[in-house]
Order: structure tokens, then sequence, then C-alpha cells
């Protein structure tokens, strides 16, 4: 009966093994870099040296990439999330596990080098620590400081700076030296601009060569014996969590309102921060009304106490008109029931801000339309100075005043993560085109409560030209009219909103000047003007924005399909795709 | 927008791509460029030779192009005085005939396989470096374009794949064109929007079908722009 004893003894220990690996606390990084900065690699070597990586995977990338033979190429570990890239799929944040005697991680990390501020953006602002990575035989890049400040923006407490490829500068410790004090001035300066101090710790490592990175480089010979410090690994094993949400106010977003039955009537969501006991007193926002907690219901049984990150279902004591989106919090400190906020912007989107565009924000689990009223800065990197900026292109940084269509209740982000951060979503694409922390909220919109259709703006030629699918312009065409009949039957039918002015015999013949006042007028709401003259019977003339060309009338398909051109060329119609050999 | 604030946008684009060109273009011949002879490929080749005269222009001739593409080619080859080298398929256009028939209209994968991918992937294969006009915009399948990436020829070799152009838009390519005076290939006057070989080069406009100004085809590459499998 041997085998069975072993077996509950077996049983036991695995028992033992799941409670410890419950009870190790949970660390979250986040992972930036510049092309080539060997972000990939750190995070391969990371995995391997943690014995975090399946047997299978190492064997599928043994004897590929672009190592020395014998070598690992350690990119290859986390660029399967690039080729699933290529493939059109769209991936955000990848988060990475692994776990070491003392700690869990999560790795926020993300394909492609260009979108890293969404990396950092995203998956920072839970994060306790970042990896800021500089490359050794590059020094400190523009990048490294726009890492560096948003790390500050997000309020990430440890910035882990790790100095790459020190096996490519001979393990120099003098650069090492120079780079940290580089660094260290440029750190200062980004937490007298934000207000925001982090904690810095500068290790130089080799990925490539595994120095540093897990295991300390005295462990190969002759590398960096004057770096006495802990290895990054170890460095991230002994790091305080950061994560003090129990001294932070109650604020409960709500998900789902439950109602199984008439008996029962349940707000189901995460407690984003704060402690919640049955009796506390609640306020729910933004309706301003107040109720007591009488259950606190969880899946097993209720509970006596719960706090942030636990998701909960919540029953008070008398019926409230409470939906989704709605906060709950606790009756003191109370939140900001906002229409108006000024917040720092980390902008994502290929396509630049525009002001006074309606955007969707999301913030919590609500989504709310808004507007950016005006750029108040952007931050010049490269100075650590604020200026003026009529917008924000990909990867800025700066700060904006924001109109919210519908009341949300917020709080500033260095009070409360949680509910100071929200995204910008582009209506249009669906796309997230910002990350913002609310620095400023206001109780009501710019101009005062009653001034509520300033708050709607103004209709602007980017959303003329999302609705009609083509920007504003004026086309001249001259020609024999069965073929400008064609012409605008062909643009008809591919959506353009075209406003046909007949030059033969009308007034504006006439009157030059009120033709040019039609047109323009006609450009800016968006449409397409057609000035349309009877012209001779061999040639179709087109002209449009400076440009003009020339068709043979008798290849009718052909000068169609050219006058096409000609809009795509001159930037009113946007450019698709197309099936090009 | 005004003619004046697009041009002013292009020619800050322009400064960009030449500082790449005088960053990448190294003068010891080991970086490529492949010109098809559209405008983006002519654009990026002028812009180039600005840098390096002699740097190696590749193109590749399939045999089945049109006739004035060929002419062009010629003219801005005279005009400019490029390093030009054109690349080959190993059959020619009759010998492929005779031995599978019309291949682009049966297997025009395979077409492509041999008449471009195969012979362009053993000419670059010689460069460190590899130059293309390449846009984002120009197909849904280049929309993850990235403006320097590191490509995998079939055999494992790795070069570098620059697109300078890759945030360009039509719109950009041809303001540029026209302040830089560059003659394009005359098949666009004739409404033709992204030219390959004649048989499979088609006017992208159907008035009759309204979604034919989304011009979708059979395929939207030929090969030679997508990465050899890593495994």
């Amino acid at each position: 009966m041997g085998t069975t004893a072993e077996f509950e003894n077996r049983e036991f220990e695995i028992g033992e093994f799941l409670t410890h690996e419950r009870e190790k606390d949970l660390l979250r990084f986040s992972t930036a870099g510049s092309v080539d900065d060997g972000k990939s690699t750190l995070i391969g070597r990371l995995l391997y040296d943690t014995q975090s990586v399946y047997e299978d995977q190492v064997r599928s990338i043994e004897g590929k990439g672009t190592t020395a033979p014998g070598q690992i190429d350690f990119a290859l570990l986390t660029d399967g999330l690039r080729a699933e890239r290529e493939q059109g799929i769209t991936i955000d944040v990848a988060y990475r596990y692994f776990s070491t005697a003392r700690r869990k991680f999560i790795i926020a990390d993300t394909p492609g080098h260009e979108q890293y501020t969404r990396n950092m953006a995203t998956g920072a602002s839970t994060a306790d620590a970042a990896i800021v990575l500089i490359d050794a035989s590059k020094g400190v890049q523009i990048q490294s400081r726009r890492h560096a400040y948003i790390a500050s923006l997000l309020r990430v407490r440890h910035v882990l700076v790790a100095v790459n490829k020190m096996d490519l500068i001979g393990y120099d410790e003098a650069a090492f030296g120079a780079i940290e004090t580089d660094f260290r001035t440029v750190l200062e300066q980004i937490a007298a601009d934000t207000g925001s101090p982090v904690e810095a710790h500068f290790i130089p490592v080799s990925a490539l060569k595994g120095d540093n990175v897990v295991h300390r480089a005295a462990s190969s010979p002759g590398a960096m014996p004057w770096y006495p410090g802990p290895s990054l690994l170890e460095l991230l094993e002994s790091l305080p969590s950061a994560r003090q949400t129990h001294n932070e106010h109650f604020r409960f977003p709500v998900q789902r309102v439950l109602r199984p039955d008439n008996t029962f009537r349940g707000f189901a969501g995460q407690i984003a921060s704060g402690t919640i006991r049955p009796g506390d007193e609640v306020t729910v926002y933004p309706s301003g009304r107040t109720a007591r907690v009488e259950r606190i219901v969880t899946f097993d049984r209720d509970l006596e106490a719960a706090q942030a990150p636990l998701s909960v279902t919540l029953v008070l004591d008398h019926e409230l008109d409470i939906s989704r989106g709605d906060l709950i919090a606790g009756a003191q400190h109370a939140p900001t029931v906002a229409r108006a906020a000024k917040a720092s912007l980390v902008w994502m989107d290929r396509r630049p801000l525009e002001p006074n565009r309606r955007y969707l924000l999301k913030h919590t689990s609500h989504v709310v339309p808004a507007f950016v009223s005006s750029i108040d800065h952007r931050v010049d990197l490269a100075a650590l100075k604020h200026g003026p900026a009529p917008t924000l292109h990909m990867n800025d940084i700066g700060a904006v005043s924001l109109s919210l269509l519908r009341p949300i209740a917020v709080d500033l982000y260095r009070e409360n993560r949680s509910m100071g951060a929200f995204i910008l979503i582009d209506p249009e694409t669906n796309a997230t085109v910002a990350a913002g922390m609310i620095t400023a909220a206001f109780g009501s919109a710019p101009g005062g409560e009653d001034d509520e259709s300033a708050a709607w703006g103004r209709v602007t030629a980017g959303e003329r030209e999302a609705r009609w699918g083509h920007r504003g312009g004026v086309l001249e065409l001259s020609g024999p009219t069965a073929l400008i009949d064609a012409v605008e039957r062909s643009l008809f039918a591919v959506g353009a909103v075209t406003c046909r002015i007949d030059g033969e015999g009308d007034v504006f013949l006439l009157e030059p000047d009120l033709l040019h006042a039609v047109t323009s007028i006609q450009s800016q709401s968006g449409l397409l003007g057609l000035v349309v003259r009877a012209g001779d019977d061999t040639t179709l003339v087109a002209s449009l924005g400076g440009f003009e060309i020339t068709l043979d009338a008798s290849e009718a398909m052909h000068a169609m399909a050219a006058v096409h051109q000609l809009l795509l060329r001159a930037g009113v119609f946007p450019s698709t795709e197309k099936a090009g050999l | 927008m005004s003619i004046a604030e697009i041009g002013a946008e292009v020619n800050l684009k322009l400064d960009a791509v030449r500082a790449v060109l005088v960053r990448e273009v190294t003068g010891t011949g080991d970086v490529c460029l492949t010109c098809s002879f559209q405008a983006e490929d002519v654009l990026l080749t002028k812009l180039a030779i600005e840098v390096e005269p002699q740097i190696p222009i590749l193109f590749l001739d399939t045999g089945y192009h049109f006739a004035e593409t060929y002419a062009y080619r010629d003219r801005i080859a005279r005009e400019w005085g490029l390093n030009l080298t054109t690349l080959l398929p190993e059959k020619t256009v009759a010998e492929q005939e005779a031995e599978h028939g019309l291949l682009y209209q049966s297997a025009p994968d395979r077409c492509c396989g041999l008449r471009k991918v195969e012979p362009l992937f053993k000419a670059v294969a010689q460069y460190r470096v590899w130059l293309t006009g390449l846009r984002r915009e120009q197909a849904r399948s280049r929309t993850a374009l990235e403006e320097r990436a590191k490509f995998a020829l079939p055999g494992g070799k790795q070069v570098l794949k620059l697109a300078p152009l890759a945030e360009w838009t039509t719109r950009d390519v041809w303001y540029a064109c026209e302040q830089l005076q560059i003659p394009l290939l005359p098949l666009y006057e004739r409404g033709y929007t992204s030219i390959g070989c004649e048989p499979c080069t088609t006017l992208p406009l159907d008035p009759n079908d309204p979604r034919s100004g989304r011009w979708g085809g059979r395929k939207v590459e030929c090969g030679i722009h997508i990465e050899a499998a890593s495994s």
C-alpha cells in the first residue's frame, strides 16, 4: 500500500505548493526600448534563464536567427507576436507571466517598436515598475527620455534602467557611469516637470550573454567585476510592491446590474480602490443618492469586508436607480462629477489629435463622448520644456482641456490611478488613440452649466470627411457632355457627394466671383463640387487643386479612371487598398 | 488644407526621407533599391541618387510589362544616369509559355513566383540593405509595414528592409513628384493606379459597380514583400 501513501504524500506536497504559489506576491512591470535596443532579447533571456520557457519552444528556435552558431537568438522567443501582427492581427499589449521562488511577475509587452508609447501607457498604468532599456553603444536617446517621462506621468515608482549591450563596449565601467550620470540628470528634470519623482536603479546588462539579467555577471569570467549590485531579476524580486490600494478611498464602478428574480438586486463590478464592509454608507454617482451596503456577495459566500482589486456584487439596503457605468463610492471623500477636465495625454495614433473632434472617452466601465477643447501645451522631450502646439502627433505627450458631453465621476490620477486614468477612442476606427491622466476636474462645462450648446462643438473637417468618405474639392471638367455625365455617374457610384454646376449659359458665367464663392462653400462643406463646361469632342480636360490632366475622350473607361486617379492624387479621395500585382 | 500647406507638409516629409537616406546609404555599394518605375519608386530613386548617384537600382523585368513601362524605364535611366540592373527570370516568356501555358491565367501565384519572387530574392540577397518605395496605404496587406525591419530571405539570410515612404499618402507622392518635377509613367494618365505586368493590371474602376472604388482583386501581393516563413 506504499503507493497510496506515496500518492497521499504527493497530494499534500501539491497542496502546499499551490498554497505557496498563491501567497507569493505579484509584481507587474512594463518594458520599453527603442528600435534594436534588445528588448525582445532581454525578455527572452529573462524567460529562458528563469526556466519559464518550454523545451519545445527552445527547440523550435535553435539554430535560427541572427546570433552566432551554437547560441540561441532569444529575441525569437518573443517574436512570435510580431509574426501575428504581420498577419494583420492587432495586439495592443501582450501579457507574459513567469514566476521565481520568491515572486510572480506579469510583463506587459508590445510587439512592434513604434507602438512603444502604447505599451507604456496601457501596460504601465497598472505597473509597479518599468524597465527602460538604453543601448550602451548609443547612449541616452530621445526615446529613453520619452519612456522615462511616461513612467513618471503614470506614477510608476520604480524605473529600472537596463543599460544593455555592455558586451559591445567591452564592459566599460566609465561608459556605464557616464550614461548613469547623464540619465539621472534627465530623470531629475522630468520629476521637476511632472511633480512625480521616480526611484531609478541602473544595471549594466548584456541580454545576449545573460550578464546581470538573471545571474550576476560575476558568473561569467571577466565581465563587469566592478558592478557589485544585484541582477535585474534580483532587483525585480526585491522591489516593494507599490500597490497600496488599502489607503485609497472606496470606488466601485458598476459593470453589471444583476436581477435574477424580484427578490435580489445586486451590482457587480471590480473594486477599483479602497475597502468596503456591510453597513458602510455609500453614494451613487452621478445621481448623488446615498444608501448603505447590506451584503457583499461572492460566488461561494458573503464577505465581511472586501478590498481592491476583488470582484464582488454589492446589495444595498434600499432600491436606487443604478445602471452600468455608474459609480458607487464611499460617502466620505466624494469624487468630482466632471463635465470638463484637464489631463496629461499620450497620443498614440497615426492620425494626429484633432481639437474639437468628437472622441469616445473610456473611463472605468463607462464610455462617454468627449472632445479636446484646447491643447494647453506639448512637452518638448529634447529640451524638457513646454511649448504651444496645434495638435499632438503619434508618441507626443501634452496637456489638454477636455469637455465631456455627459458627466462622469472621476478622481485625479495622482490621488487614484484607476479612477484618474482614461483612454480616448476614435469612433470611426475604434482604435485607441490616446491614454490620459486627469490632472484637474470641473463640475461644469467651460462657459457655465446653462451654456450646454457650447459643449457640443463645431462639426470639424475631419468629421465631414468621415461622413462623406472624401474631402471637399472643386473639380473642373471640360469636354464632351456624355463623357462628363459618365464621369459624374462613376463618382456618384463610388459614393462621392457631388454638387454639379453647369457653366453653359448659366448665371455663374456672368458672375465669376459668385462661382468662386459657391465653390469654396462646397469645398469647405466637404462636398465634391463639379464645374462643368461643354468642350470639344476629342479631349476631356480635368483640373483640381493645381493638377490638370488632358485625356483622350475616345477612351472613355481610361478617361474616367484617370479622373478618379486625379482625385486620389490631390488628396480628395482617401487612398484605398487596390489590386496591384 | 490649402495647396501651400500641403506643399509645406510634403517638404517636411521629403526632408525626413533625405535624412534617412543620408544615414543609411553608405556609398559602399551594399545598399540596393528595387524600382518598378511606379511613382513612389521613382520618387525614392530620385532622392537616393541625390545622396549616392551610383546606388544599385534593381528593376525586375518579368517580360510581361507594358511597352510604356519599358520606354519610361529607358528614358529615366538615361536622363538620370542610373546604375540600373535588370533582373531576369530563369526562363524567357516564350520558354515559360511553351512549357506551362499562360500561367498568369491558370496559376498567377506560380507565375509571380517564377518571374518575380525568385529572381528578386536572389538579387537582394547580395546586399545588406534593401530600399523600397512601399507605402502602408497601398494595400490592406501593407498596413503593418514598418519603416525599418529585418527581412528573412529563403535560405535564412536576413537583410535590413527600409521603406522610408511607409507613412506617405498617394497625395504626398504626387505633390512631391510635382515639386521635384519628376516626369511620371504615362500609364497613370490613362487611369491605372498600380502598375505591374500588363496581363494582370486592369483599370481599377467599373462605374456600374459601386464597390469598384475599393479595387479588390484576386490577390494583392505578388510575394516579393512577404517574408519567408520562419519554420
